[in-house]
């Protein structure tokens, strides 16, 4: 057999894995489902900026779910994702391009999303946690009295990384990382989607309400 | 970004907003060995009042416009800071201010030193060993002695001693020696070539596009009457949060000690030109020139790749601070005084995208790793000069030589590491890019001895519509020292030589 033929996936290229597991006060579910979706819709502007915002966030897919504390994961037999004890969850899981602080800091292009997330600050609840200082200058509290996240985006960072059980380092299609990460396209990009694939301006603008997208559904297998 | 309010300029440090074109520099760097000895050494360069009477020069106006005999700037390693201030009170400063603006200071460079790419003999270990070291202790490992940095800027050698004799006179004997001693200097003295004195080693002439900074002195229409300069400057302004620390900055907080203060990384910067020259000469298919010029983004005289792509343009003029016609362009849209060629070089025929000036500032380029689209946030102040011999094919080998000074930035997360981790040493500089090795990594400095990234070795420029590949790209450039530093305002100073914080700036 011949030696494959070695390819490098530059840095920036990298598709990895944000999931995170954001403790929330108790009772204000509703309140950062709510956030979250406003983060959402602000990130896909009325108007387009600069270039392509999603050239520089390089999010491929993310799924946000909010889930009160003691509670199981509904439809599952299994207990799924858990709370810390007291407190209800934000699970965000999401496929992003490159460099994480280039990823989260991206975001910080449009004011709603700031707004959305600072919001998210004041609904954080990192007491009792161990080994977290609630107060610290990473936690949500500091972050939430010292201006923002943007004010202390260095800060915010740290602050999803100690909820995040996804590696920043591993990429998808590497090997040897905590979780098997899978990738049938290394090193493609939504950069690279938009830029070559055909017709992607007329199929995914840059400013999404240009087109509107119906989802026939899909089957659900026929289980007894 | 705030723009509003003029800074105060009699309390900001003047290299800081403006360079002050002197020949003959000395870089130095003190330890301190006793403590209210350097308290009264801070603060008689603080007001200018102590014996030998030299001062800090502030960003204030010089009398008649005539330049002074001397210029003298200060700056802080965290370890000198927390040597002055104590624990507690830097722990304060850290408190109030983001962690982008004063984590990596307080780390240190020893700390950062693999982030940002000094690695292998760039390595702390072996910095501050090529000349310069004065002290009879040798460097430490973690440079936890090296506490504060002056640089003396004069107009001759010969006032460049008088003033440095001077200023160690001014400093305090104990029973047990100088309360400060210098441990390490270095001189810079300009680099002519064919009567003009802007070069820097490698060849290239230097100093054409320093940030224009917005909503200050230099930059109103009636100081630039005054002063000859032309109004055709297309330069965007760079907001004056980005070099002088203000609690008015949108993405950053700020103790008020760090107020009309700025931080800098101090780089001592080894340029092997020996084997640089060897490289633009390795490859047939391309003129020693045509790839010096690919390789920096300007041909040695300084004419932009984008303005004239296939040779010097002479119609430019002569480079000076009052000539734009070297900095006046853009990547993608022209500049509106843009001489010379106007098409666009998005697709990097004309500068690839691996060269060094389009890596340190993309300009109006889109894409680029990190960015968001604008390379104002990212500008960076250099406040450096060539230090050693013009290089000699045969001279033998051993003769240092390269470029020292300051980086300057409001917060080096923003700048400096940002502008020499992401765009100079990461790779993946910009998305699309059809280069072979996605433009590999900065050419002037090379990759790192331990890079495993093989494209990285090697150097592509656009030819005709194909990539030619030079192999055997290598490190040039050798860190040989470095420091994070703190340049106080002038009250900053004041507080520092008291060992005492002003009140912060709370939210509550």
């Amino acid at each position: 057999m011949s030696t494959p033929q070695a390819i490098t996936v530059p840095i920036t290229d990298q598709q990895h894995l944000l999931f995170l597991f954001i403790p929330l006060k108790k009772g204000r579910l509703a309140e950062a489902m709510e956030a979250a979706q406003k983060v959402r819709e602000a990130a896909a502007p009325a108007a387009a900026p600069t270039g392509d915002l999603r050239k520089t966030t390089g999010v491929h897919y993310f799924t946000i779910y909010a889930q009160a504390d003691g509670t199981p994961t509904p439809g599952i037999p299994v207990p799924g994702f858990q709370s810390f004890p007291g407190k209800d969850v934000l699970v965000v899981m999401s496929i992003y391009d490159g460099q994480f602080d280039a990823y989260i800091s991206a975001f910080f292009e449009i004011d709603a999303i700031v707004q959305g997330l600072n919001g998210l600050m004041l609904l954080m609840d990192e007491t009792g946690i161990p080994n977290v200082d609630a107060n610290g200058k990473t936690s949500a509290n500091y972050i939430a009295k010292m201006g923002g996240v943007k004010k202390n985006a260095l800060a915010f960072y740290c602050l999803l990384m100690r909820y995040n059980f996804g590696d920043p380092i591993l990429s998808a299609g590497d090997k040897n990382g905590k979780y098997v990460f899978g990738t049938n396209f290394p090193g493609l990009t939504v950069a690279k989607i938009i830029d070559n694939y055909p017709g992607a301006d007329k199929i995914w603008p840059a400013t999404p309400s240009d087109v509107s997208y119906d989802f026939p559904k899909a089957q659900k297998p026929d289980c007894k | 970004m705030s723009n509003s309010n003029q800074v105060d300029m009699n309390d900001v440090q003047g290299l800081i907003l403006r360079g002050y074109n002197f020949p003959n520099i000395r870089y130095i760097i003190f330890s301190i060995k006793d403590i209210p000895g350097a308290k009264k050494f801070c603060a008689d360069l603080a007001s200018g009042t102590g014996s030998g009477g030299l001062s800090i020069t502030s960003a204030e106006p010089w009398e008649n416009m005539e330049k002074p005999e001397y210029c003298l700037n200060i700056g802080f390693t965290y370890s000198g800071l927390e040597t002055l201030l104590g624990s507690d009170n830097c722990n304060v400063v850290s408190y109030y201010s983001s962690d982008e603006v004063f984590s990596s200071f307080t780390a240190g460079a020893v700390n950062d030193a693999v982030a940002i790419g000094d690695t292998g003999e760039s390595a702390p270990a072996n910095w501050w060993k090529n000349g310069g070291w004065i002290s009879k202790e040798p460097p430490s490992v973690d440079g936890s002695e090296l506490h504060i940095q002056l640089t003396l800027f004069t107009l001759t050698p010969e006032n460049r001693e008088k003033y440095y004799s001077t200023l160690l006179n001014m400093i305090e004997e104990t029973s047990t020696g100088s309360a400060v001693t210098p441990v390490y200097y270095q001189d810079s003295d300009p680099i002519t070539v064919d009567g003009n004195s802007d070069y820097v080693h490698f060849g290239y002439r230097d100093s054409l596009s320093q940030p224009r900074i917005d909503d200050i002195l230099w930059n109103k229409p009636k100081m630039r009457k005054l002063m000859g300069v032309s109004s055709i400057d297309d330069r965007p302004k760079v907001p004056l949060d980005r070099f002088v620390i203000s609690q008015e900055a949108s993405d950053y907080n700020a103790h008020t000690l760090l107020v009309n203060g700025t931080f800098a990384a101090f780089r001592l910067l080894y340029q092997d030109e020996a084997k640089f020259e060897a490289f633009i000469h390795s490859d047939s298919s391309t003129s020693s020139e045509l790839m010096a010029a690919k390789m920096c983004g300007r041909w040695r005289d300084g004419t932009p790749l984008v303005v004239s792509p296939d040779k010097e343009d002479k119609s430019l003029g002569e480079p000076s601070t009052k000539n734009f016609n070297f900095t006046n362009f853009n990547y993608l849209e022209p500049s509106p005084n843009q001489q010379g060629d106007q098409s666009s070089d998005e697709l990097a025929l004309k500068c690839p995208y691996a060269a060094h000036i389009r890596r340190a500032n993309p300009r109006d380029d889109i894409n680029v790793a990190g960015n968001n689209n604008n390379a104002q946030t990212h500008r960076i102040l250099r406040r450096a000069s060539p230090y050693g011999p013009v290089y000699d094919p045969a001279e033998k080998p051993g003769i240092q030589r390269g470029l020292v000074g300051l980086f300057i930035g409001a917060v080096l997360d923003f700048q400096f590491r940002f502008v020499t981790k992401l765009w100079l040493e990461l790779g993946g500089f910009r998305n699309p890019d059809a280069s072979p090795n996605s433009s590999g990594v900065d050419p002037l400095f090379g990759p790192q001895v331990a890079d495993a990234n093989l494209g990285d070795f090697t150097f592509s420029y656009n030819k005709n519509g194909t990539y030619n590949q030079t192999p055997n790209l290598t490190r040039f450039i050798r860190t040989d020292g470095g420091l994070y530093l703190f340049l106080p305002g002038i009250t900053g100073l004041k507080y520092i030589a008291e060992g005492a914080i002003p009140p912060p700036l709370t939210t509550d």
